[in-house]
């Protein structure tokens, strides 16, 4: 069952967008070599908390942080730690805020120092994958759409779509339905409706597009590179609301 | 609205009660709850009087699914 936000739940859902949104532009100038991933999480939670929001990943499902921060292979649920990050990997953070019971969800990669060009281009396909998506994010549109949409452009630059792990609808819970993979066939799947909040992940790898998940941990079966790019929007009749940029 | 939507009855003595969406005719809601309205004999409301709360996909209308719905 898909929940359907009325106008006053999408004002509690842009607030909470907005500072999910807002910390990521924070954080993105504390990315650097020699920085720890504890630091950058515990700069994360700081920022939300001045914002007046919570954090909604800490202590979610029993996840330490008040952000997911997974370097280079590392496709998604790194946990905050002492490791320092190096020249040349890239990052990528994935946070969100909890305002009046509402959640926001977002990620970005960042590049630590300079990186070469071809992480630079992952970092870039996976962006520009997820604004390939939600073009087909309206209501009488099918999830399918989104999903075919952003599958073909990751696959037609040479990457491939990680599989094991989808986006998902958000509101009152972090995680709610319908799931949204990052793969699939035009015009199957849920139709989407005006109200609808989807949270759009594309997870994109520079080689093959399995993983190993070890517990939390989620990194790729050949350790290349992962990018990943998650904004929350709002479906619309017209074009959808990113509610987190 | 449409079919298979779960709302939330928002005027009348059944205010806050949840119903599943089983047919729409002429701006009225047919509405189901699986117990005391039930598929055979559905509750007629004003769409004006109702809050969608969530929608289903694949809707049947069936009392039993009916309950599972509008335990949200």
């Amino acid at each position: 069952m898909i929940p359907v936000k009325n106008s006053r739940d999408l004002e509690k859902m842009r607030k909470a967008g907005k500072i999910t949104g807002d910390v990521l532009k924070y954080i993105e100038e504390f990315v650097k070599p020699g920085v720890t991933t504890l630091e950058l999480d515990a700069r994360i939670e700081e920022f939300i908390k001045k914002a007046g929001a919570k954090p909604g990943f800490k202590g979610l499902y029993g996840f330490p942080g008040s952000a997911c921060i997974s370097v280079d292979e590392v496709v998604v649920h790194g946990f905050p730690s002492k490791r320092e990050l190096k020249e040349g990997e890239i990052v990528s953070i994935d946070t969100g805020a909890i305002v009046e019971g509402f959640n926001g969800d977002a990620a970005r990669t960042f590049a630590v120092g300079k990186i070469s060009a071809e992480k630079q281009r992952l970092i870039d396909v996976t962006k520009q994958s997820f604004f390939e998506g939600i073009k087909h994010a309206k209501a009488g549109r099918r999830l399918g759409d989104l999903s075919h949409a952003i599958q073909a452009y990751v696959e037609a630059h040479g990457y491939s779509v990680v599989r094991a792990m989808c986006g998902h609808g958000i509101g009152r819970s972090l995680h709610e339905d319908p799931s949204i993979p990052n793969y699939g066939m035009a015009n199957t799947g849920v139709m989407l409706k005006s109200g609808y909040c989807l949270a759009v992940e594309p997870m994109v790898n520079e080689g093959t597009y399995k993983v190993d998940i070890d517990g939390w941990l989620c990194r790729t079966s050949d350790r290349k590179p992962s990018a990943h790019y998650e904004n929350t929007i709002i479906v619309t009749n017209g074009e959808p609301e990113i509610i987190t940029l | 609205m449409q079919k298979g939507d779960v709302v939330k009855s928002l005027k009348g003595r059944d205010q806050g009660h949840i119903y599943a969406v089983i047919r729409i005719e002429n701006g009225l809601a047919y509405l189901a709850d699986g117990r005391n309205r039930t598929v055979q004999n559905p509750k007629k409301k004003n769409e004006k009087h109702l809050e969608v709360l969530a929608s289903t996909q694949d809707f049947v209308a069936k009392d039993t699914d009916i309950r599972k719905y509008c335990k949200i």
